[in-house]
C-alpha cells in the first residue's frame, strides 16, 4: 500500500516514546549498570560479573540476599496459603445464585485493598501495639489472653505477621478476580448439573473449578510479581533496616538498603543495579514459568 | 413413565406476574409442545417444572406427587438446553455420565448406561471427544444422551434445535419424533417454531402474556383456533384476520357484512350468541383461497405483491383499504396490479366474536373429527 | 419431607451470611478503629480504644496538631496534581497507541504489542537506579514532573493492553462507514472511537489511578523534598517523626483514609463492573 501512514505513527509515538524512555531503558540500563563498578568520585567503570561476584561471594552481601530472597518466598507462600484460598472461597460464596446484599459485601471486603499500603501498615501496627493494648484486650475478651504476643516486634514471627497484614489488606483481589471469572461460567451449565443431580459442593468443585483454573493461575502469578517486588509494607512498619535483626528483610527493601545505604554503609547504585537484576531474574522466571507452562497446558475453554 | 398436572401455576419475578394461573393435564407417555412468542412465558413454565424456578402459587404433580418444594434431582427430569450446557472440560462420555457419577451409580452400572444412549444416538465413535471438536448436531445429540441416561419419567427440551441451521433442524425432528417412538416417555418440548410444534407434538399448548391461550391436537389448533391470537399465531402464510359486522341471522346462518367480500349467510354451531349489530372478526387461511374459480366466497381487488414460491405463489390482494393474502397456483401469470378475483369456501371461514373468541366451526371433515379423536 | 428441605435451605443461607459478615468486620474494623480513635482525647484513645467518642472524649486534637505541624494540604494536592496529570496523559497516549495497534495493519504490529506489554508483568521500580540517574540529569529530581512521567510510563502498558482489546470489539462498519464519508483518520479516533470507548476508559482510569495515589517508592526516591511530598510519602514521614503522638498519629491516618474512601464508595460500582466484565483477562 502507498497509502500515507504517517498518522499510525503520531498515534503510537507518545506513548512508545514515553514507555520506552522512563520504562524499558532504565530497566536495561540497570542491567548494564550491575556490570559496572562505581568510584567514589562517581565515575563508572566496567567491573564485568565483580557486583555477582560479590553479591554471591562475599559474605557481607550473600547473607543478606539469600536471607531476603528466603524471606521472600516465606511472604509468597502465606500469600498463596491464606490470601488466594480465602480470595477463592470468598468468591465462591459471592457467586451463589439468589445471595441477597452480594454487592455490599463485595464493595466493603474489597475496601481495604484501595487504601495505600502505608496506611494499612501504620494502623495494624497501632493495633498491634503492646503500648495501645487494643489486640491483646481483644483477645482476653475472647478468653485468649494469655496467647497475646508483641508479634511484630519477635524475629520469629514479624515476618509472618506483616504477611498476614498484607493478605489482609489484598485478599479483594483475588476474590474479585475469581469472582469475575465465576461469573462467567454459564448458568446453564450450573442448571444442567444441578438437574444432574449435583449439589452446590460438587458443581463448584467438579464444574466451575476446572473451568476457572486459568484464572486461578493468573492470580497466582499475579501474585508472585507483586510480593516479589513488595517495599511498601516493610519500610513503612520496619523502616530501612527491616527489623528485628533483617528478619523481616524481603528483596525489594533489601534493594533500597543497597540502593541508598544504610547507617554507615553507603549507598552503591552499582550494587543496587545488580539486586535489582536480580529481582528481574526472579520475576522473569516466575513469569516464563506461568507463561510457558501453566498457561499453554490449561485450555482455556470457550464458554 | 409420568403423568404431569399443573394446577393454576403462577410465577412472579418481583412485581412482574410472568405466569398467571396455568393449567394443563399432562398423559403418561404425551409429547406436549409449549408454543407462543418470545415473553410469553413458556420457557419459565418449563423450567418450574423443572425446578430450576420456584414456583409463586399452584401445585405441580407428577405421577399424583407435589413437586413444588423437591430439588431438580428429586423431581425424576431431565432437561435439554438450548445450548446444549455440555460441561466444556469433560468429554463426551464424561459428559453423559457426570449426572450417575453424582449419583454414586457403580462403574459398570454407568457405562453400560452410557453406552447404551451412545448407541442410540450414534455417538459411540466420538465418546472420546471434548464438546469443542462436535459439530452442533452431534452437542446435541450429546445433550440429549446425558437426558437419556439418567433414565428420567419425563424429558424437558428447552428450545433445543434453535442453534441448527435448518437442514439439521428438520433431521433432528425426524429423530426426537423417533426417540420418542422408542422410549416412550413423557417429553415436554418449549418452541417458537410451529412447525416443530406441529410435526412433533401429540398435544400443543399456546401461551401468550402468561396465560394459556389453548391446548389442543395440532390440527384442532389449525382448524377451530380458539381465539384471534392462537388464529394469527398458528399456520403461515397467518390467516387473514379482518374487522367486520353482523346483519343479521337467522336459519339460514349468519349474515355478514365484510367490505368488498361476496359472501352468503355462514353457519356455526353456536351462532345464536351473535345478535345483529356485533363487531366481529372473520378470519381465511390464505391457502382457503384459490384462483380456479367455482366457489361460492369471492374476493376481488388488485394484486399489490406477488411472492412465487414455485408450487404456489402468495399475493397481496387490496380490497378497498383492506389487505388480504392469499395462495394460488404457483404458474398463474398474475403480475403487480393486475385485478384479481379469488374464490372460497364459505364454511373454510372463523369467526371471532368481539371479545376475540372463536365460533364453533360447522363440517369439519370427517376426516379431520376422526384424527382428532 | 418438604419442610426439611426449606430448613436446610435458610439454614445454610443464614450460614452464608455470617461467613460473608464476620470476614466483613474483620476487613474494616481496623480503619473504623483507626478512625472514632481519631476524634478522641489521648486519654480516652487509651482507656477505652473501642469506644465511639462521646461527649467528654471527643477532641479535634490531633487533626489540629497535624495541620500545624505539616503541610497536609500541599501533599494532598501534590498528590492530586501527580495522578490526575499522569492518568488524563497516560490515558490520552494509551488510547492513541491501543487504537494503532488494534486498526492498523503495519509491519512489527504483534512486536509492538508485546513489547508495549511487558510493562504489565516487569514491575517498573526494578529500573530504579537508572530512573534516578535519568532524573537527575533531566534536572527534574525533587520535581512532580518526574513523577508524572514515571507514573505515565507505569500506566500505559495494562491502559494500553485492555483498550486494544476493548477497540478491536467495536465494530469495523463505523469505521468503515466514517471512511467512505472521507473523514481523517485522526477525526474518526478523536470523534467516534474515544466517545465509544468511554466505559473502557472509566476502567482503565479507576485501575491506574490507585497505585498511583498510593505509591510511596517512587516519591521517596525521586521526589522526598517537602515541597513536593506526596500524601502517602507526607503521611509515613510525618507519622515517623511524631510516632509517640497518638493523637497526631490517627488523625492523619483519619485524613489519608478518608477522601480515599469517599471516591470508592462513589466510583466502586464502576470499579468493579470493570474487573468483572473481564477487563483483565
Amino acid at each position: 500500500m502507498t497509502r500515507n501512514q504517517s498518522h499510525i505513527w503520531i498515534f503510537l509515538a507518545p506513548a512508545v516514546l514515553i514507555y520506552s524512555i522512563f520504562m524499558i531503558y532504565p530497566l536495561l540500563d540497570s542491567i548494564r549498570l550491575s556490570f559496572y563498578d562505581q568510584s567514589e568520585t562517581g565515575d563508572l567503570s566496567f567491573a564485568g560479573l565483580v557486583n555477582y561476584v560479590a553479591l554471591f561471594g562475599d559474605p557481607n552481601w550473600s547473607e543478606p540476599f539469600w536471607n531476603a530472597l528466603i524471606n521472600n518466598f516465606k511472604f509468597f507462600a502465606m500469600h498463596m496459603l491464606v490470601q488466594n484460598p480465602i480470595g477463592l472461597l470468598l468468591a465462591a460464596i459471592l457467586s451463589l445464585p439468589k445471595l441477597s446484599g452480594r454487592g455490599s459485601y463485595r464493595t466493603l471486603i474489597f475496601m481495604p485493598t484501595m487504601l495505600s499500603v502505608v496506611i494499612i501498615g501504620f494502623i495494624w501496627q497501632l493495633i498491634l501495639s503492646p503500648l495501645w493494648g487494643v489486640a491483646e484486650g481483644l483477645m482476653w475478651n475472647v478468653g485468649l489472653g494469655d496467647y497475646y504476643n508483641a508479634w511484630l516486634g519477635e524475629e520469629g514471627s514479624a515476618l509472618i505477621t506483616l504477611s498476614l497484614i498484607s493478605v489482609w489488606q489484598f485478599v479483594g483481589i483475588p476474590m474479585m478476580l475469581i469472582y469475575a471469572a465465576l461469573l462467567n461460567v454459564p448458568e446453564d451449565l450450573t442448571e444442567a448439573a444441578l438437574i444432574d443431580g449435583a449439589g452446590h459442593w460438587s458443581i463448584f468443585w467438579r464444574i466451575k473449578f476446572p473451568l476457572i483454573l486459568p484464572t486461578i493461575a493468573m492470580v497466582s502469578i499475579l501474585t508472585f510479581v507483586a510480593n516479589f517486588n513488595a517495599f511498601d509494607l516493610i519500610y513503612a512498619v520496619k523502616g530501612t533496616l527491616a527489623g528485628p535483626n533483617f528478619s523481616t528483610d524481603i528483596m525489594g527493601s533489601f534493594f533500597y538498603r543497597t540502593f541508598f545505604g544504610f547507617q554507615l554503609q553507603l549507598g552503591s547504585p552499582t550494587m543496587g543495579a545488580t539486586v535489582a537484576t536480580m529481582m528481574f531474574l526472579v520475576i522473569l522466571i516466575g513469569v516464563m514459568g506461568y507463561l510457558l507452562l501453566i498457561q499453554r497446558r490449561l485450555t482455556r475453554y470457550s464458554l | 413413565m409420568a403423568s404431569i398436572q399443573l394446577k393454576t401455576i403462577k410465577k412472579s419475578f418481583g412485581p412482574v406476574d410472568v405466569l398467571k394461573g396455568i393449567d394443563i393435564d399432562i398423559k403418561d407417555g404425551e409429547f406436549v409442545a409449549f408454543v407462543g412468542p418470545s415473553g410469553c412465558g413458556k420457557s419459565t413454565l418449563l423450567r418450574l417444572i423443572a425446578g430450576l424456578e420456584s414456583i409463586t402459587e399452584g401445585d405441580l404433580l407428577i405421577d399424583e406427587t407435589r413437586m413444588n418444594d423437591l430439588s431438580p434431582k428429586e423431581r425424576g427430569i431431565a432437561m435439554v438446553f438450548q445450548s446444549y450446557a455440555l460441561y466444556p472440560h469433560m468429554s463426551v462420555y464424561k459428559n453423559m455420565a457426570f449426572g450417575l457419577s453424582v449419583a454414586k451409580k457403580d462403574k459398570a452400572q454407568i457405562k453400560e448406561r452410557v453406552m447404551n444412549a451412545a448407541r442410540i444416538l450414534q455417538l459411540e465413535e466420538y465418546l472420546d471427544r471434548y464438546p469443542r471438536q462436535l459439530s452442533g448436531g452431534q452437542r446435541q445429540r450429546v445433550a440429549i444422551g446425558r437426558a437419556i441416561v439418567r433414565n428420567p419419567k419425563v424429558f424437558l427440551f428447552d428450545e433445543p434445535l434453535s442453534n441448527l441451521d435448518a437442514a439439521l433442524r428438520a433431521d433432528m425432528r425426524v429423530e426426537l419424533a423417533r426417540l420418542h417412538g422408542d422410549l416412550k416417555s413423557t417429553m415436554i418440548y418449549v418452541t417458537h417454531d410451529q412447525i416443530e410444534a406441529m410435526t412433533l407434538a401429540d398435544k400443543i399448548v399456546v401461551l401468550y402474556d402468561g396465560m394459556l391461550q389453548q391446548v389442543g391436537t395440532p390440527l384442532e389448533l389449525y382448524h377451530q383456533p380458539a381465539n384471534l391470537f392462537v388464529a394469527g399465531f398458528i399456520g403461515s402464510p397467518k390467516m387473514n384476520l379482518i374487522k367486520g359486522k353482523v346483519i343479521a341471522r337467522d336459519e339460514s346462518g349468519i349474515t355478514l357484512d365484510i367490505p368488498h367480500l361476496k359472501l352468503g349467510p355462514v353457519q356455526f354451531a353456536d351462532a345464536q350468541r351473535l345478535e345483529p349489530g356485533d363487531d366481529i372478526t372473520l378470519g381465511i387461511r390464505p391457502n382457503d383461497f384459490s384462483d380456479k374459480g367455482g366457489q361460492a366466497g369471492e374476493l376481488s381487488g388488485s394484486v399489490l405483491l406477488a411472492e412465487r414460491l414455485g408450487n404456489e405463489t402468495v399475493v397481496s390482494i387490496k380490497a378497498g383499504d383492506q389487505i388480504w393474502t392469499a395462495t394460488i397456483d404457483g404458474l398463474n401469470p398474475v403480475r403487480l396490479g393486475d385485478e384479481i378475483t379469488v374464490t372460497f369456501d364459505p364454511q373454510s371461514i372463523h369467526l371471532f366474536d368481539k371479545d376475540g373468541k372463536a365460533l364453533e366451526r360447522l363440517n369439519l371433515s370427517s376426516l379431520i373429527h376422526e384424527t382428532l379423536k | 419431607m418438604s419442610h426439611t428441605h426449606r430448613a436446610r435451605r435458610h439454614l445454610s443461607a443464614g450460614m452464608i451470611h455470617a461467613i460473608l459478615l464476620s470476614y466483613t468486620l474483620l476487613a474494616l474494623w481496623p480503619i473504623f478503629l483507626v478512625i472514632i480513635n481519631s476524634f478522641k482525647s489521648r486519654k480516652a484513645i487509651f482507656r477505652d480504644p473501642l469506644a465511639l467518642p462521646n461527649e467528654t472524649s471527643f477532641s479535634l486534637i490531633g487533626f489540629e496538631k497535624v495541620l500545624i505541624n505539616s503541610d497536609f494540604l500541599l501533599y494532598f494536592s501534590n498528590s492530586l496534581i501527580v495522578t490526575v496529570t499522569a492518568l488524563i496523559i497516560s490515558i490520552l497516549i494509551g488510547a492513541m497507541a491501543a487504537w494503532a495497534l488494534s486498526e492498523y495493519d503495519f509491519k512489527g504490529n504483534t512486536l509492538l504489542g508485546l513489547y508495549l506489554a511487558i510493562g504489565i508483568m516487569i514491575p517498573i521500580r526494578l529500573g530504579s537506579v537508572s530512573i534516578l540517574n535519568l532524573v537527575v540529569s533531566l534536572d527534574l529530581a525533587n520535581t512532580l514532573t518526574a513523577l508524572i512521567l514515571v507514573y505515565i510510563a507505569q500506566a500505559l502498558p495494562l491502559i494500553i493492553f485492555i483498550l486494544s482489546e476493548f477497540m478491536r470489539q467495536i465494530p469495523t462498519d463505523l469505521k468503515e462507514a466514517a471512511r467512505c464519508d472521507g473523514v481523517s483518520e485522526y477525526k474518526i479516533f478523536f470523534q467516534i472511537i474515544l466517545p465509544l470507548s468511554r466505559p473502557a476508559l472509566g476502567t482503565v482510569a479507576v485501575f491506574s489511578m490507585v497505585p498511583i495515589w498510593n505509591d510511596l517508592w517512587f516519591p521517596l526516591i525521586l521526589a522526598p523534598g517537602e515541597e513536593t511530598r506526596t500524601i502517602t510519602l507526607g503521611v509515613q514521614q510525618f507519622i515517623g517523626q511524631y510516632v509517640t503522638d497518638w493523637n497526631s498519629v490517627l488523625a492523619s491516618l483519619t485524613l489519608a483514609i478518608l477522601p480515599i474512601l469517599l471516591l470508592y464508595l462513589i466510583f466502586s460500582r464502576q470499579l468493579i463492573r470493570g474487573i468483572t466484565a473481564g477487563a483483565v483477562k
